[in-house]
């Protein structure tokens, strides 16, 4: 011992006096950087964190024989001996390989950092790009139907049944974009037209409450959409598509509309431009149109967006990233069919009025939206143990409503305009490889205006306000175990006499079983506030329907155990396995209120939904042949009555299957099956006609693909099986279409 | 030639797969006539936004019930202060309607009905069968209106 102490004395001496430079980059195993890994020369107290590109620098190290060390959560440790110079450049890179064997996911919104997706302690499901492309999606909602677990009611997504369908309004869902919550000011409602599908890097599905880390919305779990970051070459995309509709195959519902017996087109075009410039800086840009006719009468649409994101890095500690984005889209509302034996017409719902010439159904209203998003942030590591982030957003949406008779724009004044607009700051500390803590605050507000809305004192400005502070904690107590506690604190004006606060905990285990196998234990809260359309909406134009101002935040809690694990079985094979329960508390849903003789947003008594979910992805050892199958169980009950929760699928089962039979000849499909909901309770049924049918869902997607040089092409058959479904009370879900797509990289 | 059976396999499979929601049966409709006449004195202008025949398929029990639409008839807006008035709706759904009569709209709400005349023959019962016309009468007193909610 003292002569290794000895020999420390002198090595540290020697090293003062020929002080020398160490350096280096510290990649994955497929090359992408590791920001935050510990790298210690060992026997010394000098150490450096990398930072967000993976390099580190080591100043005043003494020439000799050094033991480096480079540690990162989620990596094995790799140690390496290096001879330290004053001759040569002492230029020293690491390569770490991740844990959990042949992984190379990687999730955001479970920790609000980057992490092997298979060490988190939470349930999460990740859509890649390539996952996304090969299935043409066109719309969000398209990709996030062939998730485990998550299930799309028209515009109303639910994860493990957390949502139901609550006529678009109010998401229990929190979708974010690049993590900035990206929900309607006016509605929560989330805007999946206003997202750039063709520049998605992947999409992070977090199953559970979400709220200690994100607050109001992350109710029933978290949508995290990531976008793209800078290729090293310049890059250009073209793609092109164009398609069909099939008409549907029964005549009685041909002959209810007067295109029934057509095929009805859409098409769509995007291109993209994406190059890193330099070190210092990279940015891509796309522009997509689209138009659909529709399936029905009245449901075409056009939509139009463009989306530019940019980041500079003025020094390798800092950076600075902008996403902007535009979107314009004219489109019918079908919101409710006219029977079940005219499904393709919107009903009219009016007490024995005849429909005046020019004016459409009012179960398809005309509108023009138009939503801008605004999201930069900085970045800044100050030093090996501490870095921060500071991030803006804002996103806007205007829907102004079309004049039946004359095609024109009505007044803003009669339609709605709504900002959504906040910021937030973030500080990361790592004091060492086995602990990190984050600590942060938010300050978010709505202003919205609209026709339908009546608030409590008139002041639409700055409405529901909100401010935060929160925490997240991880803390590896051995090497197999980790632990990842969280809080957060909301506080919500509700207006000018009432606010609202929570306290939203979190604690979650997770623990390394054999290499590649976690088991975890997750527990946590969640809420959410009413939005602006559900507590202040007061209109009888289509129906009678009350503003409420004693409406109170739902909230949530969750208890989830699973386990995932990846074994070789003529090739990769992972899998996941959770049991969970959920309960509510305050479901905010519509109903018609006897007292008030209309509608009325109100909170419901509490329910739970307790379940299981399995999941299983194989790969060949050739990569030729890819599977997967998931199959959720839910089991939802009210509290007070016993009875399951309307909407919700007991059983839910998502596969697929995609064979690269011959050189970039590649074939696949999905399949999707949901069960009958065990209960429809619907309102809408009092007086739109056959809206309590639901029926269950089979859809098969169908596609064929071949690419030489910088070509793609590919051929997608929707619903393959030709299979009518219930979308949501009232609407009929989409029928089979056929799509053929061109893409032109380079 | 494996590939060519797999493809058939699949095709008549899929041709062969059940393919859901179907239009449910249609029942058959059928065509109500009917003929009003009035007595009493017909109430002012601004509390007479609306006027129809209304038949129900059920008993109601408040105004919320008028949102029932699925289980009512409604005729087009009947004039207004005549001695008697008659009405055709065709199309009517098939059954027995148990609750029916001439109804008032009095103010702009939705809600803001109430039935000023109820057709009372037969208990107020009658029926439309497929492809036949059943032909009614009624009376309404604007002076002595009917008790709303219905007693049981």
């Amino acid at each position: 011992m003292k002569g290794f102490l000895a020999l420390v004395c002198v090595m540290f001496c020697v090293s003062q006096a020929f002080a020398q430079e160490l350096s280096g980059r510290i990649t994955a195993a497929e090359g992408t950087p590791i920001p935050g890994a510990h790298v210690i020369p060992l026997g010394t107290s000098m150490g450096a964190v990398s930072d967000a590109d993976g390099r580190y620098h080591i100043k005043s190290i003494g020439a000799g024989v050094y033991e480096i060390q480079v540690s990162s959560i989620g990596f094995f440790t790799n140690r390496q001996t290096f001879v330290v110079s004053k001759d040569n450049p002492n230029v020293l890179n690491f390569v770490l390989q991740e844990k959990v064997f042949e992984s190379d996911e990687v999730v955001v919104s479970a920790s609000r950092r980057e992490q092997p997706a298979l060490s988190v302690p939470v349930s999460v499901s990740i859509l890649s790009a390539e996952d996304l492309s090969r299935r043409n999606v066109i719309v969000l909602d398209d990709a996030l139907r062939t998730i485990s677990g998550v299930q799309v009611l028209d515009n109303q997504i639910n994860i493990r049944g957390s949502s139901g369908f609550a006529y678009n309004t109010g998401s229990r869902v929190l979708m974010m974009l690049d993590g900035m919550p990206l929900l309607t000011a006016d509605s929560d409602g989330i805007p999946l037209d206003a997202l750039p599908a063709t520049e998605i890097e992947r999409i992070e599905v977090l199953k559970g409450p979400g709220s200690a880390l994100y607050g109001s919305g992350a109710l029933g779990g978290v949508i995290n959409v990531i976008t793209k970051d800078f290729p090293d070459e310049p890059t250009v995309m073209v793609k092109a598509y164009s398609g069909t509709w099939e008409p549907v195959r029964y005549e009685t519902w041909r002959k209810g509309w007067s295109h029934g017996n057509e095929y009805r087109p859409f098409m769509g075009l995007s291109a993209s431009y994406a190059e890193k410039r330099s070190a210092r800086f990279g940015w891509w840009a796309n522009m997509t149109f689209r138009r659909d006719t529709g399936y029905a009468a009245l449901s075409g649409r056009d939509v139009f967006h463009g989306f530019a994101k940019g980041s500079f890095r003025p020094n390798p500690a800092q950076k600075f990233d902008l996403l902007i984005g535009l979107m314009a889209r004219q489109q019918d509302d079908f919101i409710f069919w006219a029977s079940a034996r005219d499904v393709l017409s919107p009903g009219r719902v009016s007490f024995g009025d005849v429909a005046e010439p020019g004016s459409s159904p009012n179960g398809a209203p005309d509108n023009f939206v138009k939503q801008i998003s605004f999201l930069p942030s900085f970045t800044h590591f100050l030093n090996s143990k501490w870095f921060y982030e500071v991030k803006g957003r804002v996103f806007g949406s205007l829907v102004q409503p079309i004049d039946d008779k004359t095609g024109q724009l009505k007044k803003l004044s009669e339609g709605t305009i709504g900002f959504r607009y906040g910021a937030e700051g973030q500080l990361n500390w790592i004091p060492s490889s086995e602990t990190r803590a984050v600590f942060g605050f938010s300050r978010d507000a709505i202003t919205t205006e609209s026709s339908f809305f009546v608030t409590s004192d008139g002041d639409h400005l700055g409405g529901q306000p909100e401010v935060a502070v929160f925490t997240h904690l991880e803390q590896e107590l051995t090497p197999d175990l980790q632990l990842v506690g969280g809080l957060r604190y909301d506080h919500y004006r509700v207006d000018d006499s009432t606010t609202e606060t929570r306290l939203s905990p979190k604690l979650s285990v997770a623990y390394t079983w054999l290499q590649g196998h976690v088991l975890r234990l997750a527990w946590g809260h969640g809420f959410r506030v009413p939005s602006f359309a559900e507590r202040f909406t007061d209109n009888r134009e289509f129906l009678p329907i009350v503003r409420n101002l004693d409406l109170r935040p739902e909230r949530s809690e969750s208890v989830e155990f699973g386990i995932r694990g990846s074994i070789q079985a003529f090739g990769q094979l992972s899998w996941d396995v959770s049991l969970f329960r959920n309960t509510y508390n305050g479901f905010i849903e519509p109903r018609l209120v006897i007292a008030e003789q209309a509608f009325q947003f109100i909170n419901l008594p509490a329910a739970e939904i307790n379940g299981a979910e399995i999941q299983f992805d194989w790969e060949s050892k050739n990569k030729r042949v890819r599977a997967g199958v998931g199959y959720t169980y839910l089991d939802s009950k009210e509290s007070d009555t016993g009875l399951p929760l309307p909407f919700r699928a007991t059983h839910q089962i998502v596969s697929s299957l995609d064979y690269q039979f011959w050189r970039s000849l590649s074939a696949g499909m999905d399949f999707r099956y949901s069960s009958e909901p065990d209960r429809v309770e619907s309102d809408f049924a009092r007086f739109i006609p056959d809206a309590e049918i639901m029926e269950d869902t089979r859809v098969m997607d169908m596609r064929i693909s071949g690419s030489k040089g910088p070509i793609e092409v590919a051929f997608i058959v929707n619903n393959a099986l030709e299979y009518y479904y219930v979308e949501r009370p009232a609407l009929l879900g989409a029928p089979r279409r056929y799509t053929f797509r061109v893409t032109y990289r380079h | 030639m494996k590939i060519k059976w797999l493809i058939l396999a699949c095709c008549i499979g899929l041709s062969a797969c059940d393919h859901g929601l179907e239009p449910p049966a249609f029942s058959g409709t059928g065509r109500i006539e009917g003929t009003i006449e009035y007595v009493g004195n017909w109430p002012s202008p601004d509390s007479l936004d609306d006027l129809r025949f209304v038949g129900m398929r059920f008993i109601p029990k408040d105004t919320s019930d008028f949102l029932q639409l699925n289980q009512m008839v409604i005729s087009q807006g009947l004039q207004r202060n005549v001695d008697s008035d008659s009405f055709v709706i065709e199309d009517a759904a098939t059954g027995f309607y148990v609750y029916s009569g001439v109804a008032q709209k009095f103010d702009s709400d939705l809600l803001s009905w109430r039935p000023v005349g109820l057709y009372t023959d037969d208990a107020g019962v009658f029926s439309v069968a497929p492809n036949q016309t059943t032909e009614i009468r009624l009376q309404v007193d604007f002076n002595h209106l009917p008790i709303f909610p219905p007693t049981q």
